[in-house]
């Protein structure tokens, strides 16, 4: 898992504004309201997350996705 | 009781380059809109703006869930046309709420301005676009007439004026940032 959790938040940290605030992110933190995350970012986090995993995330799943552990979750469902 | 949320995104390279990949819009579009978008880039911008501003006033009204795009369905009064257009108005759809919008489409950006009733019905507003990214007193003062104010979040990130002193004013406000933009829309007296 915590090969997962370095892997998203690298994903995560090229759409950062304050790459710090994802250095520093724990599972828990909220990719928008914490990382500061524009939400339009959301869309490029959740298809790098499918190309990477070679996943299909739902789009009714997105509402899912609001920490890293979220993410974490959706990822280690779709996998099996 | 008036609620307000506002949208804002650049028609800048990244938006651009974001809202054109491939499966941006699977993410984006309900059902009903999958079957007539024209999947143009600047159309999900549009509609992205329409659902994040429904979203707000949702999210105001207690819902507790992340933003769901495809959840939201965004119909024009007149299907726009982009290259022509320089405001749309109609309504969001969610679930068994309906939202009311307004967008303007400048060079820059578009801009939508949604309420929970009809633009015409809803409490006298005051709303702002500026091209910096900070939020200044002077701005607040043009917006309400009130001079020391500040802009605060709650832990879900909803925005709420409040005086120096820390008393919190009885305002419904909308903000939203992309890039150098900021729009900000504020109702007195819920």
């Amino acid at each position: 898992m915590e090969t997962l959790f370095a892997e998203i938040k690298e994903i995560i940290r090229k759409y950062a504004f304050d790459k710090k605030l994802v250095d520093d992110a724990k599972e828990s933190s909220r990719i928008i309201a914490d990382l500061k995350i524009n939400s339009a970012r959301v869309v490029d986090i959740v298809l790098d997350i499918e190309e990477k995993y070679d996943i299909e995330i739902d789009d009714k799943s997105i509402n899912k996705i609001i920490t890293i552990q979220d993410a974490m979750n959706v990822i280690s469902q779709k996998q099996g | 009781m008036t609620l307000c949320g506002n949208d804002i995104m650049t028609l800048h390279t990244e938006n651009f380059r974001t809202f054109s990949r491939p499966g941006a819009s699977r993410l984006i579009l309900s059902d009903t809109e999958k079957k007539e978008s024209k999947n143009t880039a600047i159309e999900l911008i549009w509609r992205w703006t329409c659902k994040e501003a429904a979203f707000k006033i949702l999210m105001k009204a207690g819902h507790q869930e992340a933003f769901s795009p495809s959840q939201f369905s965004v119909v024009a009064k007149i299907p726009p046309i982009f290259e022509e257009e320089k405001t749309i108005t109609g309504s969001i759809f969610w679930e068994n709420k309906r939202f009311f919008f307004q967008s303007d489409i400048s060079q820059d950006y578009i801009y939508t301005l949604a309420f929970n009733c009809p633009k015409e019905k809803a409490t006298k507003y005051s709303s702002i676009i500026y091209n910096e990214t900070s939020i200044n007193l002077d701005i607040l003062y043009s917006l309400t007439g009130r001079n020391y104010l500040a802009i605060q979040k709650t832990s879900r990130n909803i925005p709420y004026l409040s005086a120096i002193s820390g008393e919190i004013l009885n305002y419904d406000v909308s903000i939203s940032n992309d890039e150098e933009f900021t729009a900000i829309t504020i109702i007195p007296g819920l």
